[in-house]
């Protein structure tokens, strides 16, 4: 589980339909980055364990299901667990919560996003991709008022445009990327990992 | 049924027939509905695997069909994918959105879409 440490970096990306895939290509072959990176995508139950193997294969980075209480850590991936509500508290641990569907779904990217607080300890970016409905537009303008670089993908790399499209007009997101460029701007953002 | 396999809901035939050659050539089992009560009649037979599923069909469209997957308790033995030629999904599918892990809009890149359904495959 780790101990109790902040992140340098922090990395949250939120997405729905044709999420999976697009992770997949933002994630195949990074390096071990400085940072902790949290997924927020919902999946059937029986899906989340065969997402994290691919993805764990294709990366440097360790890729787990996250727990509950569980302190993030540098070069690791988070994915959050189906039907939980994850939450992020004091920049560095990990809060599940069962609940009610947050915009038809459960977990909410809108949940994760707004329980950071601004944090001079740690630099955070936010992602919001292609996927149906809003959720994510709140969440991601919250990170951008608490200093956050917010990043909606580019619509037309997307399954279903309206959740980065519904972060754009809510002026929420500081770039607008395809996954690829997406790529090379978390390689650029969080150093990679000297060890 | 062991084989992981993929089902098509469409009801045209001619979708159904190109979708199932694409996908039989490269080896996925196969097999096909061509409508809801089909579909449904499938997965109550022990279908388990990923579901193509169409937007528009006659009486029960794509949305109502997967809204009948969860009302029969199914929704955990199958991924569903749109495949469709609505290039922009209508406000039925709110609500839906977690039960749809990918919407492909045709006409497609046959290699790429080969490549999705073999890795969704894998999801099950």
């Amino acid at each position: 589980m780790g101990s109790s440490f902040t992140p340098e970096n922090l990395i949250i990306i939120g997405s729905s339909t044709g999420g999976p895939i697009t992770i997949e290509t933002i994630l195949e072959d990074m390096p071990a980055l400085d940072a902790a990176i949290v997924i927020v995508q919902h999946l059937p139950a029986h899906s989340a364990l065969p997402f994290r193997e691919h993805i764990s294969e294709n990366t440097a980075m360790q890729v787990v299901i996250g727990k509950n209480n569980e302190f993030l850590e540098n070069a690791k991936i988070y994915i959050a667990p189906p039907e939980y509500h994850l939450s992020i508290k004091n920049s560095s641990r990990l809060i599940l919560t069962k609940g009610d569907k947050v915009n038809f779904v459960c977990p909410s990217i809108d949940v994760a996003m707004l329980s950071l607080e601004k944090d001079e300890r740690q630099k955070k970016v936010g992602i919001i991709l292609t996927g149906m409905g809003k959720d994510g537009s709140n969440g991601l303008l919250h990170m951008k008022q608490i200093g956050a670089t917010t990043i909606a993908q580019e619509l037309s790399s997307c399954a279903i445009k309206s959740m980065p499209q519904s972060a754009i007009t809510n002026n929420a997101a500081d770039l607008i990327l395809k996954p690829e460029e997406i790529h090379e701007f978390l390689e650029k953002f969080s150093r990679t990992k000297k060890n | 049924m062991t084989e992981k396999s993929v089902l098509i809901v469409d009801d045209d035939l001619h979708i159904r027939l190109a979708v199932l050659t694409l996908l039989n050539d490269a080896g996925i089992n196969v097999l096909t509905a061509e409508s809801c009560d089909e579909c449904l009649k499938s997965i109550q037979n022990g279908f388990s695997g990923l579901v193509l599923m169409d937007i528009m069909m006659p009486e029960k469209d794509g949305w109502d069909t997967i809204r009948e997957i969860i009302k029969a308790g199914k929704e955990n033995d199958v991924v569903i994918v749109m495949l469709t030629a609505k290039d922009t999904p209508d406000e039925k599918m709110e609500g839906l959105q977690e039960y749809v892990i990918d919407y492909i809009t045709k006409p497609f890149e046959a290699d790429e879409f080969v490549r999705r359904v073999k890795r969704y495959l894998k999801y099950l």
